[in-house]
């Protein structure tokens, strides 16, 4: 299994390759699928200006005449479109990885967003306990008796009135980040805060805070890099969750202007038309979506699994 | 309300109770036959009823719904011809002097006497503040009560149309009013609705027994009504279905029995399917684009400190910029009739004389430059995406044929309850670039031009529904004119020449009349008027 030399001082890639979760990652091909096949949406959506046939977002470039055409297998169907177009004139593979791109960057940022946010307050509560992890734990309880897709309307209603109506105009892709990512912290903040509380009881907590190092610093330094396990699998998990809820967001026209679509967007086109004999408007974003979350959610448990002492 | 109701019968003696006992009871029994084999009439709308209050919305989907439920003094028949409605009969006995006799013995759904009390006071609220309907009167016109039953229009300056628009100027009943608070409009822009504007209070065939905004809204018929019953329904229920799909889904489902509007890519499918049909017909509304070429520098807009709508040449180049031909095959599937007027050609006998500026993107670029904008600028389009036949489509459509000339719009499509709020008077017409589609109420050129061409101030007063600002005083001048002339060909030719002023600088750009398209049950009949009111009180439908 391992192409490295083995007589040497094993390096990192060695050592990670000789590992269980290596050795679990090869032995189950579903998920060597789903990894290639997130590598391959990730890849197109990074680099979706250079093999875009169309720029989907330049309106100059868009041509009424050519909506609506379908497929290039089916009847009428025209050789520069090959998934056809949709009520613009848009072509649909473009639209596609161009709004791949928009789809994976804010689940992506949201994720961090909440990672960032979760880790922090159950990093806090955790550590100081008292009022402080009153306070932050029971916001988390509240925030969570509401669906997360809920939360996200609500911060996105409530960051557009005080936006205004001016300046919301380009800024719609940075208030889904937003709501998205405050709407998932709460998971973090739950696992961490129980790890943190397993770990602050250990010895080498303890001596650390003997020698007077500062609290910030042996909570980050030094209980964090401990409790992380569980928090890249969630995650992972949270990151399929978040690309559902940005196209659910979108689909239902709070998330990104038809200018820029996103996924969810093309999916909300197009399902006007899906009925109408025009299907394929709604239907191939629609299919790119479900693959992509379906990828992404089975790392997502696969990594659980693999993580998880119990099931080794 | 009814806490007074019943308290006044409680004092009343043995005999009067035991008879509204023996009539509550009697009732009860009528409706619990009914009940059995209900003739439910369902539509579905891709917009919102909101507000009930009748002075909120000037726009006609609003205004059909509730013309079920109110009555103005005028109505207008299946034929879109005058009749009498809450008056009997008019008569001008001097031309600045209109005489309205009341019909009697009509009471509102809550009980009210029908008087010139009622009408009095509509005449004031219509005026009012955050009233939409107050281009339906004049403004400085004086209603005085003569008797209960007769009221006097008093003119500073003649009006052969005066009362044209009637049908839709609701009369409400003045103690209503008063007992519940509403005796100043609902405003649209207001954020959230005031009590009274959830409940309504007409003297029309329906009455609306429960209303959710933007949900559902259940009318049952009113059997206190003075007029001859032409429908067979027992309860009528609107719902919203904003999705084109999902509305048409339920309508071939049988959920509901009627569907406005069909989208045109659907048409062909809904005629095709044995229970249901589509009904067609030319509609009134002509939908344009409108320019801010009244404030000094555009809200919306990357040119600072000036403001390039006001320069003709820019607004011709973004008129010779929109393709109307692709709209009208790509997005409206030839569902459409392209319009060089700001009416509709059956509403204005010489509009045959007029001609679009063609389409030429190359022209438009040179008109740019010409203008000092080589490569364009940005701006932001505000469209309504509920309320016309593919209003967003076409909207972004024009978006990026205004690319092509370098002009970089941002399209923001929003539900119409929203874009009408801030695109109006009373938002403030915080709008640079925008749709709108107008019917005009009075079936004639003149509510055309001084609604959406004349010269208004900030706050609306002039022309209220020039949402642009476009201002032309020859334009308003004719206008005077034209209101006071009786002669037909005269007349005509001073509508024509008003119009060529705003066609020759491009004050606007007008799209098109959609085709008026109804998805119907095969079980039900109703009448389909152009102005594309829909009044149920004409329809039947099989049990």
């Amino acid at each position: 299994m391992t192409p490295f030399a083995a007589d040497r001082e094993p390096g990192l890639i060695a050592r990670a390759l000789d590992s269980d979760v290596w050795h679990s990652f090869t032995r189950s091909p579903v998920v060597v699928v789903a990894a290639i096949l997130t590598a391959l949406l990730t890849l197109s959506a990074v680099f979706a200006p250079w093999i875009a046939p169309h720029d989907p977002t330049d309106l100059a470039k868009l041509d009424l005449l050519d909506s609506r055409t379908p497929p290039l297998w089916l009847e009428g169907g025209d050789k520069r479109f090959l998934l056809g177009t949709d009520n613009q004139g848009r072509d649909m593979l473009s639209a596609i990885l161009y709004g791949l791109q928009i789809s994976i960057g804010v689940s992506v940022l949201a994720v961090m967003l909440a990672m960032t946010i979760g880790v922090t307050a159950g990093l806090v509560a955790g550590y100081f306990g008292g009022w402080i992890e009153s306070a932050i734990m029971r916001v988390a309880d509240v925030q969570l008796t509401f669906p997360a897709i809920l939360t996200a309307l609500l911060i996105n209603g409530a960051a557009r009135a005080m936006l205004g109506n001016k300046s919301v105009d380009g800024a719609e892709f940075w208030v889904l980040v937003v709501s998205i990512g405050l709407s998932f912290w709460v998971q973090y903040a739950r696992t961490v805060r129980g790890s943190t509380l397993v770990e602050k009881n250990k010895d080498y907590v303890q001596a650390a805070r003997l020698i007077g190092i500062r609290p910030l610093a042996i909570m980050f330094r030094h209980v964090l890099p401990n409790v992380l396990g569980p928090v890249l699998v969630i995650a992972t998990i949270n990151l399929a969750l978040a690309i559902i809820t940005e196209a659910t967001l979108s689909f239902l026209g709070v998330g990104l202007p038809p200018s820029h679509p996103s996924l969810g967007t093309l999916v909300r086109i197009g399902n006007d038309f899906l009925l109408s004999g025009e299907w394929w408007i709604a239907l191939f974003p629609g299919f790119v979506l479900a693959l992509l979350a379906l990828a992404v959610n089975m790392l997502g448990d696969w990594l659980r699994d693999a993580l998880n002492p119990k099931l080794r | 309300m009814t806490g007074q109701n019943d308290a006044g019968e409680e004092q009343g003696s043995g005999q009067m109770r035991l008879r509204t006992l023996f009539l509550a009871s009697a009732l009860a029994v009528g409706l619990g036959v009914t009940a059995a084999n209900a003739v439910t009439f369902r539509y579905a709308f891709q917009g919102d009823l909101n507000a009930l209050d009748p002075y909120t919305l000037n726009e006609t989907f609003t205004l059909g719904a509730l013309g079920n439920v109110y009555e103005g003094l005028t109505k207008r028949d299946k034929e879109l011809k005058i009749i009498p409605g809450l008056a009997e009969r008019w008569e001008t006995p001097e031309p600045t002097r209109w005489r309205f006799y009341l019909r009697k013995g009509v009471k509102f759904a809550g009980g009210e006497d029908f008087t010139a009390d009622d009408v009095v006071f509509s005449v004031e609220r219509a005026l009012a503040p955050g009233s939409q309907v107050s281009t339906r009167l004049p403004k400085d016109v004086k209603a005085v009560k003569v008797d209960d039953h007769t009221v006097d229009f008093v003119l500073s300056s003649p009006n052969p149309i005066l009362h044209a628009e009637w049908d839709t100027w609701y009369i409400m009943s003045k103690k209503w009013a008063e007992a519940n608070g509403a005796t100043k409009p609902q405003p649209a822009t207001g954020k959230e609705l005031n009590n009274f504007a959830l409940k309504s209070n007409g003297t029309g065939p329906f009455v609306i027994t429960s209303h959710e905004p933007a949900v559902k809204t259940v009318f049952k018929p009113n059997p206190g009504w003075w007029g001859q019953k032409e429908h067979n329904l027992d309860e009528v229920i609107f719902t919203t279905i904003k999705q084109d799909a999902t509305r048409v889904a339920a309508l071939l489902s049988g959920e509901v029995d009627m569907i406005e509007p069909v989208p045109v890519q659907d048409m062909q499918r809904i005629d095709a399917n044995p229970t249901t049909s589509v009904m067609t017909g030319p509609e009134l509304r002509t939908i344009h684009l409108y320019f801010d070429s009244k404030r000094d520098e555009l809200l919306y807009s990357s040119v600072k400190g000036k403001n390039p709508f006001k320069d003709a040449r820019v607004r011709k180049a973004f008129y010779q910029a929109i393709d109307i031909e692709a709209i009208k095959s790509r997005v409206m599937r030839n569902l459409s009739v392209p319009s060089a007027l700001l009416i509709s050609p059956l509403l204005f006998a010489k509009a045959g004389d007029f001609k679009r500026h063609p389409y030429d993107p190359e022209a438009a670029k040179k008109l740019l430059a010409e203008a000092g904008y080589p490569n364009g600028f940005e701006l932001t389009m505000h469209c309504p995406n509920d309320r016309y036949v593919n209003d967003e489509a076409i909207c972004q459509a024009a978006t990026a044929m205004l690319a092509r000339i370098g002009v970089k719009a941002t399209l923001q499509a929003q539900p119409k309850a929203q874009f009408f709020g801030r695109a109006g008077a009373s938002g403030g017409f915080d709008t640079s670039f925008g749709m709108l589609g107008w019917t005009p109420g009075s079936f004639d050129s003149w509510n055309v031009i001084v609604n959406l061409v004349g010269c208004r101030d900030e706050k609306g007063n002039g022309g209220p529904f020039n949402y642009g600002g476009y201002c032309n005083k020859k334009v308003d001048e004719l206008a005077e004119k034209i209101l006071v002339e009786a002669d037909t060909a005269k007349r005509d030719a001073m509508i024509s020449e008003a119009y060529k002023i705003v066609h020759d600088e491009a004050g606007f750009i007008p799209l098109h009349q959609q085709t008026l398209a109804w998805g119907v049950s095969k079980k039900v009949k109703m009448v389909q008027r152009p102005d594309d009111q829909i009044l149920f009180y004409w329809t039947t439908k099989q049990p």
